[in-house]
């Protein structure tokens, strides 16, 4: 029963339910690309209420762009570029750190481009 | 005065006798006697076998003093893996029994355990790969290569480190 299959999903973490649930069966994969509230789950889809919550697979693998660090004021950013600073936190992204995963990264069709930042988007 | 137990007919045939308050757990049968008011004959239970009903009225009757759901559907306060330890010990049955019960807390209509089962199904499917989770609930993979590619290249990104 789809309701069943979707009230199961949306109990999934993000992470399985993008890399393996999609994966099981054509079943499974048209649910959650079709179920709004999935869809809202993988931060594909924007959801108009409830308490913002931050995409949690971007923060875990660009985690410059995310808060607690308050954003950093203009000129602070110009001098931590002359200082070298900022190439040094650079290099801890999933997408550097990770040199074999670059390609995944890089694809024109890799998910996470589609993906919000947070939930609801602002 | 309305009665204070009531008596319920599985689909296969057995008669089960509960108090009032522990069945009306049950929106749909909640619902069913505020319309036809008391009765005295056995309600039958179609979709439900004897021992899944008695699976069922054994969880009601554990949370029978807990508040109504609020019908607040949003997910954000409870985390996703809470299972109390009653629960947890409660869903230890084989896979079968486990879908029986989801189905049954669907039909009859109680939000509590049908959310305890699929939490505990979500459980199950954790952190498990595309195969391991085929393997756990006997699915065919009925994707061609090409199709499972082009959705794991997709989301490789995310893929485990």
């Amino acid at each position: 029963i789809p309701e069943i299959l979707e009230s199961i999903l949306l109990q999934l973490d993000m992470r399985t339910l993008l890399t393996a649930a999609q994966l099981v069966c054509h079943e499974w994969r048209a649910l959650i690309t079709q179920s709004c509230r999935l869809q809202e789950k993988l931060f594909f889809r924007p959801r108009m209420h409830g308490p913002p919550v931050p995409n949690p697979l971007l923060a875990e693998v660009f985690p410059l762009v995310f808060p607690p660090s308050p954003p950093p004021l203009p000129g602070r950013v110009a001098l931590a570029e002359k200082s070298g600073f900022r190439n040094l936190t650079f290099r801890y992204l999933d997408m550097i750190w990770n040199p074999r995963k670059q390609a995944a990264y890089t694809r024109t069709d890799a998910s996470w481009r589609r993906m919000l930042i947070r939930q609801p988007p602002v | 005065m309305s009665a204070q137990m009531l008596t319920f007919l599985s689909n296969d045939g057995v008669e089960i006798t509960i108090a009032r308050d522990v069945a009306e757990r049950s929106v749909l049968i909640k619902n069913m006697l505020e319309d036809l008011g008391d009765t005295d004959e056995a309600i039958p239970i179609p979709n439900v076998n004897e021992a899944v009903l008695r699976k069922v009225i054994e969880w009601c009757e554990h949370h029978k003093g807990d508040p109504p759901s609020t019908g607040d559907d949003d997910d954000s306060r409870r985390k996703t893996t809470d299972i109390d330890e009653w629960d947890q010990k409660f869903m230890q049955v084989d896979q079968e029994m486990l879908f029986e019960i989801i189905l049954a807390a669907n039909y009859l209509d109680i939000k509590g355990l049908l959310d305890v089962g699929c939490k505990t199904v979500a459980n199950m499917i954790k952190g498990k790969s595309p195969e391991e989770i085929r393997k756990t609930f006997n699915i065919q993979n009925d994707f061609t290569p090409e199709e499972e590619d082009q959705i794991r290249r997709e989301n490789e990104w995310a893929e485990d480190r």
